[in-house]
Formats: structure tokens, C-alpha cells, sequence
């Protein structure tokens, strides 16, 4: 009796034993900084100036909507910049792997390599990215200016002037990102039976009608996947407008052309001495975030 | 009659296939260069004399081959890259190796054990998944400085062991082999430790490989949070110190593109190395996820 | 999967071996601190034993190895103090973590318009009677750089350089459009940025980012304006001054510069050997000038365009950071430090610098050094910021307004003027409010 009874309590307390290593980080690092991170969001407050710590209720809240402050411009334009980016840059992290899976995808030689080599970037860093393409993007002694002028063209004020300055964010972000998509779909567009494709060919349907009919509906769990993941990412936009841009052009009203949320955050937090303020910055960028990912998943989901 | 109409047909299908495949091919090869002649081209700089760098007409082969680059990060003191190599490798070793034993014991527990509030924790663990990362910015700024491991390198191992992601991965993976290894192990009266050790992990050696190649590229290419937290030169990693580089030369493009490959070529080596390896451990993370 | 194992397993191997390397490197050396504990005031200097300095710096640059240089002739010459110094990155963030973490050096360079924003925020600690121990005193300083030292009524900072915004031209396009002398004034810019402008050169590249809001302050002050008011409470770079400053700016722009440029850029197109002149800070010496160029490119002093000469500049100064608890030997120690590096800052001025101390810069040795023995006249007319906390926060709005207009996001001068000083006037009523009155005393 007092065997089993011991056993059933040591059950007990191995899984909790299991587990505990990780529970304590996680407890520190992502259960106590989410109430924290509200908590402090309603202070003014700096860690180097412990005695200034103030109480300001909803204050930094406020401060955000009030039209026509410096915080509502600024901040809201970095919303509006890290928006736009990703408007601009998920349609074509999804279409042009997927393209590139595609053409992977045929049974031709030599597709390994190719894979390998659209991978690449994706294990470099975002600072070694964007010093690559900030150099290439340079309007004077730029790889890119440079032939364009060799054959005619203009030569746009890469860094410096809209909408060019977030197409070098863009274009960077595609070079370094779009590999990992690919291998995705690539993977997902492996494990659909091929006597699906057969079984329509045979029924004559063409290459385009297999791809609508058969391709895209197998898809799609993983295309839901890549387009949340691919969202998310782009609104943690941050080192390569940081490294590529400074947020430039600046604009007469207020905040860079380019001047992602992400550094704005940065810049309150960490470079100015307002962390309450960044911190309710935080948790409405966090919220627009949870809407916005989970919007699509409703989307994608009522299609089914 | 249909003989002879089928025959020219038959030619006309295969030039289209050649077609096509020249096609496919030709697109293939644009993006392959597209992808590699900025690499080349963060190659060829960083081996051309400060004077070479605004030249009315580029040249890709250097008209003088020069290590002034590398010798000159090198050797200055307030860019200890090799230092910051070091970091680097250090705390992606040191973060990988811990989550790989952390997150493992968890996973298992979370797999194969059953105690009371499994579900529910597991289920809030989740949620966080979905949470965006921005949230923890500044609380944990603040709490890793009210721990005294601000210029620490334990400020940028611990938080990172507090993701889920690896705890998620290797439940997932443990749900998905078989039990009866394990049963038979119980009914030998080994424990639970000895089970997980002796039969689950052996078992799990692909999942762990494929979570230490993630993990340990996120570590050595982390960014924001070690620019955060590793502010001293002497426990900088080389990814801020990168943008220290940046900041610290002006038009050097020589340089920096020298310090860029520093920094790449290691992972571009492991790289060529475990390609295809890596490519898997992605395209899993992916159908798992 | 096997072959996995066989990969991998020898990667594990190999990076452990680098690891055990590493180990040391996981704790940040920990400063020496001997007997520090103990009040040692009333002590003799010798009871000291010897001293460890740490000294810090932004100088990550070429300018580095000029003050490794001074701070090693330091050591050599005391035996009794072994300075330490470092540069860092991402200076101001780098200051505030390591307040933070209580780790911060015993010396530390300081530019003059964050000397105030450090000592509110308790990095910096006022050293009125180290300076007045030291014998040195503002007589022998430019007003505006010792002014922007004292913060509430303390001394912070002595004041090491003042580097101005510096001319660049390229003497060969000079001579080839028939000038030899830099301009002095508007009219001979004008002239020789005009003969240059044709083709593919022009006369004068000026971009939309850093430095043209210096660039603007410097026109505004000689147009006869100025940034703030006296206590710096309200931004007043929308006068008509202003608005004259930044005209001139974007006509010089239309007439003689590629237009749009990016930070940066004016620098590149001269070192191609297309462009006449260039304007930005005087550390970019060695860069644009010498061997940096394959051309005759020369550095002189900025020409007087308004009314009135005015020259921006910054200025690198002496500070002492705050720590729990106070060292008397090492206070002694960094005042001795601290006068030796301004009295031989002669050495500095090779690196690019002109030497704050008006003693220093009269001594024949500086007036051997060029071009920075003809630029430094010009620091006589140098303007600095008030010392107000947070006061770089409201340039902020200016860099804003000018860049929009250099880069062609706007046209309407006035009112982006006027909308940026409306903006820097709420952030300067911000800091106010969250920095008070007077740094916590310390």
C-alpha cells in the first residue's frame, strides 16, 4: 500500500518537475512582462530615474489619440509606415515563392541546387542584409544606379525620396525572406498526390484549371500559415530601415516616410526616457497585431 | 490521313515541352543570379582599396586585391570583431544547448504525462504563441535590468528560453511516435527520467536537430533585443556590432562589407553544409506549424 | 538522418572547443575595485596605491587611435594611474545601461548638447570642485561651450574640442574653372559654385539628411535668428531668418546640387571628383581629403553668407559619471587625468579636432597642424543649444522640416517651419514636465 501510494505521489510530481525549467523563464520573460508591460503603461516613467516614477492613469493612452500632438503624429504615421510595408511587401513574399515553388516543383534537373540557393540569404543576418542593400542602394557609387545610368534610365533617389525608400525595404526584405516561404510551399506542394494532377488530365483539364482547381485548395492550410507568419514578421519591421533608411525622407508634418512602429517604440523607450509611454505604444501595436492575425484566420477560415 | 496529322503534332507537344523547360530554366537562373550578385558584390567590395569605391566605372575583380579591410576591423580596438564573433558563438551555443534540454523535458511532460492542469497550461502557453513580441520590449528591459543582467550575457539566454515555440515543437513531435517502446520500459520499472533519457530522446534526435538548427540561428542572428541588452563592447555580438561599424565609418563601404562578410560567412558555411539538412528542419517547422 | 549525426556532432565538438575559449568572456570584466570602500579623503595621493581609470569615448572611428595614442602617453608619464580606455557604439544608449547596471567608467566624453539630458538622468554628477582644484576656469574657453557645461547651476563638463562645420573643396575643379581661394562670402559661393555647375559636375552637393539641419542652424544664426529662446522653452526657428535660412539652402540646392540626396551622399559624389564643394562636420577630414580622395580635396572654414558669421559646431567634453559610491582616489586620479588630456590636446587636434582650450589653439604647435590651424578661427563663432535636458529630443521636428524640404516633400518653407516649431514647443513642455527643474541631487 504504501509502495503504490508513494509511487502515485512521486507520478505526481515528476510531470510538474518535467516542465517547472521552462515554466520558471516563462513566468519571468512572457507571464510577469505581460502585466508589467501594462502596469508600466500607465506611469510616466524612466529606469534610470526611479524617483520621477509617476502615476498617470490612461494619461499615455490619451496622449496617443490626441489629434494633432506630437505623439499622435509620430506615432501613428510609424503605424501607418509598418502598414504600408506590409501591404506592400506579403503579396509578393507569398506570390513569388510560391511562383519559384512552382517551378521547383517540375521534374526537372538541377532543382535541388536551385532550392539551396534561393534558401541562402534567409540564414544571414537582417544587419548583414541590410548593409549589403544599403551599399547596392546607394544614389552615389550604388551598384544599382550605376547600370541603370549604363542604359538609360533615371536613377531614382534610392534612400531618400518616396516611394523609392520603401521599395529598397522591400525589395531587401524579399531577397533575404523569400527562400524560407519557398521551402514551405515547395514542401506542401511535395506531399499532394500526383494522381490528383493525373486523374484531371486525364478529365482535360489545363495546367492553369490543375493549379485553381487542385494546387490552391491542397494549399491552403499552408498558405494560411505562410501568410500569418509572413504578416507578423513584417510588422516586427525594424533593423532594415533602421540600417538602410533612418526612417527617411522626413516628412513636414512629422515622423520619417520610412520610420517603421518598431522604432518608434525604440526610439520613446530607449532613446528618449518615456518607457510608459512605449509601453502603452506596445500594447496598442499589440493589439492592432491580434486583429489583424486573427481577421485573416476568420477570412481564410469562413472560405472553407 | 491521321497518321500524318498526329506526327507533326507530336513534334509541336515536345518543342513545347523543350519550350517550356527552357523557360523554366531561364527564370530559374535570373533569380539564382538575382539572389547571388549581391553577395558577390558585399565579396568584391570588401577587398578594394578606399580609393577603388567611387570609381566612374565599377569593376567586379578588385584592380588592386587588398586585406586593408579586415586588417583595419580587426585591428581596431573598439571594434573587437573577433571578440564579437566569439560572443556570438557563445551565446547561440550556450541558448541552443539549454533549450534543447529544456524544452525536450517539457515537450515530453506535455506529450506523455498526465497531471492535473496539463491541458490548461499547455493551452495558455499557446495563446502567447500568437502574442507579438513588441509587448515584452520594455517590461523586460526593465526587469532584466532590475536583475543585474543588463551588459550580462544571461540578459539574452534566459528571456530566450522563455519562448514556447521549442516546448510546442517537441510535443508535437513526441504525440507523433509510437508509445510502446516507453510501456515496455514502465513494465521493466524504469522511471520516468530513465524513460525520457534512455528510449524518448534517442528517438527524438531528428527533432532535436532540426530545433538546434532554428534556434541556433535565431540566437546568432538576433538583433534588436542584443542591441538592448549587450551595450559593452566586450560582450557586444556581432550583430549590433555590425551597426556599430556602420556608425563608426563614413563612405567606408570597403569596410563594412568586409565586416558584413565576417559575419556571413560562417552561417553560409554551415550553411553549404547542412543545406540540405536545414532546408528540411524548415519545411517541417512549416507543416507542423 | 545518419548522415545528420555524422555532421553534426563534430559542429557540437568543435564549438565546445571554442566554448571553453569563451568562458572567460561570459562575465564582463569586473572593475577593479581596491580598498576603493573605504573614505580615503584626508588621504595622502601616494596611499592610493595604483589607480584604474576607466575612460570612455564615442571615438570609434579613425579619431580612436589619436586618443589611444594621448591616453598611453598619459600612462607612460604616471606610474601611479593606469587609465583604460574604450569606445563604444550607440554612445548615449550604451551610458544609460550601463548607469543602469551601476557600471559606469570614472571618465567619459559627453557631447556638449547631451551634458544636460545625461546629468537628469543621473548618469552625469556635477564636478564644481574637482574643476576649480584643477585651476581650470572659463576664461580660458569660448562662452558658448563652457556654458553648455553648467546644468542648473553645476559644472559638468569641460569642454576638449569644438568641431565645426568645415568647407571641403576639390581644388583641381577649382582651378580648372580658374579659382584658387575657397570662398569667403556669398557672392564668391556663388561665383565658383556657378563656374563648376556644368555637366556632370556641380558646384555644390548638399543632401536631405544629416548634416542639413546643422546646415540650417549655421544659416539661421547668420541670418540673424536663433533655434530657442534664451532658457530654451520654445523653439524659434520660424522667424524670418529661418525662413531666409532654409530659401537659400533649397536655391543653392536648385542651382548647383543633385537634387534628393540621401545622408552621406554629398560625401560619395565628391570623393568621385565631381563636385566642387561640400559642406559637413570637420572629423570628415581624413575622409574627403589627403588619401581619402584621388584629387587635390582641401578642408577650410565655412564662408559668411548672411549678415552675420556663425559657424555650428559640436563640442566633445570631459565628464564624470555617477556611481553608488564615491572614490576620492580615483576623483584625484581622473582630475589629474582630465587637465593632462586638455593641456596636450594639441595631440586631438591631429586626429581632425580643434582643441577647445583658446591656450591650446594659440600655441605654435597647434598653428603647425593644418588644416585645422585655419579652420579654427571660426570657432570663435561657434553657437552651441541651451543646456536643457531633452533639448536634442526638439531638434528632432527641425531635422524633420528641413529634410521635407531638401528632399521635395514640401515647398512650403514657412509652414513647415512653423509646424515643426509648433511640435518641438510640445516636446521641450514634455521634458519639462517629466525632468523638473534640477538633476536629483546627488
Amino acid at each position: 500500500m504504501t509502495i503504490v501510494s508513494l509511487r502515485k505521489r512521486k507520478i505526481q510530481i515528476t510531470p510538474y518537475l518535467f516542465i517547472l525549467p521552462h515554466l520558471i523563464f516563462f513566468v519571468v520573460f512572457i507571464g510577469y512582462p505581460f502585466f508589467s508591460g501594462l502596469y508600466i503603461s500607465f506611469f510616466q516613467y524612466d529606469y534610470l530615474r526611479p524617483e520621477a516614477t509617476l502615476f498617470v492613469g490612461l494619461q499615455n493612452y490619451i496622449d496617443l489619440f490626441k489629434t494633432g500632438s506630437v505623439k499622435f503624429i509620430e506615432f501613428w504615421n510609424s503605424i501607418k509606415v509598418t502598414l504600408t510595408f506590409v501591404i506592400y511587401s506579403v503579396p509578393f513574399l507569398v506570390i513569388i515563392p510560391l511562383g519559384l515553388a512552382i517551378l521547383l516543383n517540375t521534374k526537372i534537373a538541377g532543382t535541388k541546387f536551385f532550392r539551396a540557393v534561393y534558401f541562402a540569404p534567409w540564414v544571414l543576418s537582417c544587419a548583414v542584409i541590410s548593409l549589403i542593400w544599403w551599399w547596392i542602394f546607394q544614389s552615389q557609387g550604388g551598384l544599382l544606379n550605376y547600370y541603370l545610368k549604363l542604359i538609360g534610365f533615371d536613377t531614382p533617389r534610392w534612400l531618400s525620396t518616396m516611394p523609392y525608400a520603401m521599395i529598397t525595404i522591400v525589395v531587401a526584405t524579399i531577397w533575404w525572406t523569400m527562400g524560407y516561404n519557398m521551402v514551405i510551399f515547395l514542401a506542401a506542394l511535395q506531399d499532394i498526390p500526383n494522381d490528383l494532377y493525373e486523374a484531371a488530365e486525364i478529365d482535360g483539364a489545363n495546367s492553369w484549371q490543375r493549379f485553381v482547381n487542385i494546387t490552391i485548395p491542397m494549399l491552403q492550410p499552408v498558405l494560411i500559415f505562410i501568410i500569418i507568419i509572413t504578416i507578423i514578421a513584417s510588422f516586427n519591421l525594424l533593423g532594415q530601415p533602421l540600417m538602410m533608411t533612418r526612417g527617411a525622407p522626413a516628412q513636414p508634418t512629422g515622423g520619417g516616410a520610412t520610420e517603421p512602429v518598431m522604432l518608434r517604440i525604440f526610439n520613446e523607450g530607449f532613446v528618449r526616457p518615456f518607457q510608459g509611454s512605449a509601453a502603452a505604444m506596445s500594447v496598442i501595436v499589440a493589439i492592432i497585431m491580434m486583429v489583424f492575425s486573427f481577421t485573416n484566420f476568420r477570412i481564410f477560415r469562413q472560405r472553407d | 490521313m491521321t497518321i500524318q496529322s498526329q506526327k507533326p503534332q507530336i513534334i509541336s507537344y515536345r518543342n513545347q515541352k523543350i519550350l517550356k523547360k527552357f523557360f523554366v530554366y531561364f527564370v530559374l537562373i535570373v533569380v539564382a543570379l538575382l539572389v547571388v550578385i549581391p553577395l558577390i558584390w558585399m565579396l568584391s567590395t570588401s577587398f578594394k582599396l578606399k580609393s577603388q569605391l567611387f570609381t566612374k566605372e565599377i569593376y567586379w575583380i578588385p584592380k588592386v586585391v587588398t586585406l586593408e579591410n579586415y586588417t583595419k576591423i580587426l585591428d581596431n580596438p573598439s571594434t573587437p570583431i573577433g571578440l564579437w564573433f566569439r560572443n556570438s558563438l557563445f551565446v547561440a551555443v550556450i541558448t541552443t544547448a539549454a533549450k534543447l534540454v529544456i524544452d525536450s523535458l517539457a515537450g515530453y511532460a506535455y506529450a506523455r504525462m498526465k497531471f492535473p492542469g496539463r491541458n490548461k497550461i499547455f493551452n495558455l502557453l499557446l495563446v502567447t504563441l500568437f502574442l507579438p513580441g513588441v509587448m515584452f520590449l520594455v517590461p523586460n528591459f526593465v526587469t532584466v535590468s532590475k536583475l543585474g543582467m543588463l551588459n550580462n550575457f544571461n540578459g539574452v539566454i534566459f528571456p530566450a528560453l522563455a519562448s514556447v515555440f521549442g516546448v510546442f515543437f517537441m510535443r508535437q513531435f513526441f504525440n507523433s511516435i509510437p508509445k510502446e517502446l516507453e510501456e515496455a520500459a514502465e513494465m521493466d520499472g524504469a522511471n520516468r527520467l530513465q524513460i525520457f533519457i534512455k528510449i524518448a530522446l534517442p528517438l527524438a534526435k531528428p527533432a532535436l536537430a532540426t530545433l538546434a538548427v532554428i534556434e541556433f540561428l535565431a540566437s546568432w542572428n538576433d538583433f534588436l533585443w542584443a542591441l538592448l541588452v549587450l551595450k559593452d563592447r566586450t560582450v557586444q555580438t556581432l550583430q549590433p556590432g555590425l551597426r556599430t561599424l556602420q556608425g563608426a565609418y563614413t563612405s567606408e563601404y570597403g569596410l563594412m562589407m568586409a565586416g558584413a562578410v565576417i559575419v556571413a560567412v560562417p552561417v553560409l558555411l554551415l550553411y553549404i553544409f547542412l543545406q540540405r539538412f536545414i532546408v528540411q528542419s524548415v519545411a517541417t517547422t512549416g507543416l507542423k506549424g | 538522418m545518419k548522415r545528420i549525426t555524422r555532421f553534426v556532432l563534430p559542429l557540437i565538438l568543435v564549438l565546445g572547443l571554442l566554448l571553453s575559449a569563451c568562458g572567460t568572456a561570459a562575465t564582463p570584466e569586473a572593475p577593479a575595485q581596491p580598498a576603493a570602500e573605504q573614505p580615503a579623503a584626508e588621504q595622502p595621493a601616494d596611499a592610493c596605491g595604483v589607480v584604474e581609470l576607466q575612460y570612455w569615448n564615442p571615438f570609434t572611428g579613425p579619431d580612436g587611435p589619436f586618443m589611444g595614442e594621448m591616453v598611453n602617453a598619459f600612462n607612460a608619464e604616471h606610474p601611479d594611474i593606469v587609465v583604460t580606455m574604450v569606445s563604444q557604439g550607440e554612445y548615449y544608449t550604451q551610458l544609460s545601461t550601463a548607469a543602469a547596471a551601476d557600471t559606469l567608467p570614472d571618465v567619459a566624453i559627453v557631447h556638449a548638447d547631451q551634458v544636460s539630458t545625461q546629468a537628469f538622468r543621473n548618469v552625469l554628477r556635477p564636478i564644481d570642485d574637482l574643476v576649480a582644484e584643477m585651476g581650470i576656469s572659463g576664461d580660458d574657453y569660448p562662452a558658448g561651450v563652457w556654458a553648455a557645461g553648467e546644468v542648473a547651476g553645476h559644472r559638468y563638463s569641460i569642454p576638449l574640442d569644438i568641431h565645426p562645420m568645415t568647407a571641403f573643396y576639390n581644388a583641381d575643379l577649382f582651378a580648372a574653372a580658374g579659382f584658387t581661394d575657397a570662398p569667403k562670402t556669398g557672392e564668391e559661393f556663388d561665383a565658383v559654385a556657378a563656374a563648376i555647375t556644368s555637366g556632370d559636375n556641380k558646384g555644390f552637393d548638399i543632401t536631405g539628411g544629416f548634416p542639413v539641419q546643422q546646415i540650417f542652424q549655421m544659416m539661421l544664426q547668420q541670418f540673424g535668428g536663433s533655434e530657442f529662446n534664451a532658457d530654451g522653452t520654445e523653439a524659434t526657428w520660424n522667424s524670418e531668418a529661418g525662413v531666409q535660412a532654409l530659401q537659400w539652402m533649397k536655391d543653392v540646392q536648385s542651382k548647383y546640387s543633385e537634387p534628393n540626396l540621401e545622408v552621406d551622399a554629398e560625401l560619395n559624389a565628391f570623393k568621385t571628383g565631381t563636385v566642387g564643394m561640400v559642406w559637413n562636420g570637420i572629423w570628415q577630414t581624413t575622409n574627403v581629403t589627403g588619401d581619402g580622395v584621388e584629387f587635390d580635396g582641401r578642408a577650410t572654414a565655412v564662408p559668411q553668407i548672411g549678415p552675420k558669421m556663425a559657424v555650428w559646431a559640436g563640442s566633445h567634453q570631459f565628464t564624470m559619471p555617477a556611481h553608488k559610491t564615491v572614490d576620492p582616489c580615483k576623483d584625484q586620479a581622473a582630475a589629474i587625468f582630465i587637465k593632462y588630456m586638455i593641456e596636450n590636446s594639441v595631440t586631438w587636434a591631429k586626429a581632425g579636432q580643434i582643441p577647445a582650450s583658446i591656450s591650446v589653439r594659440a600655441s605654435s604647435e597647434f598653428k603647425a597642424i593644418e588644416p585645422q590651424a585655419s579652420i579654427a578661427p571660426s570657432v570663435e563663432f561657434a553657437f552651441f543649444p541651451p543646456s536643457v535636458p531633452g533639448i536634442t529630443d526638439a531638434f528632432g521636428p527641425l531635422g524633420e522640416a528641413v529634410g521635407a524640404v531638401m528632399n521635395g516633400t514640401t515647398d512650403d518653407i514657412k509652414a513647415a517651419l512653423d509646424d515643426a516649431a509648433t511640435r518641438a514647443n510640445e516636446i521641450l513642455a514634455q521634458n519639462k514636465a517629466t525632468y523638473g527643474d534640477a538633476p536629483k541631487a546627488p
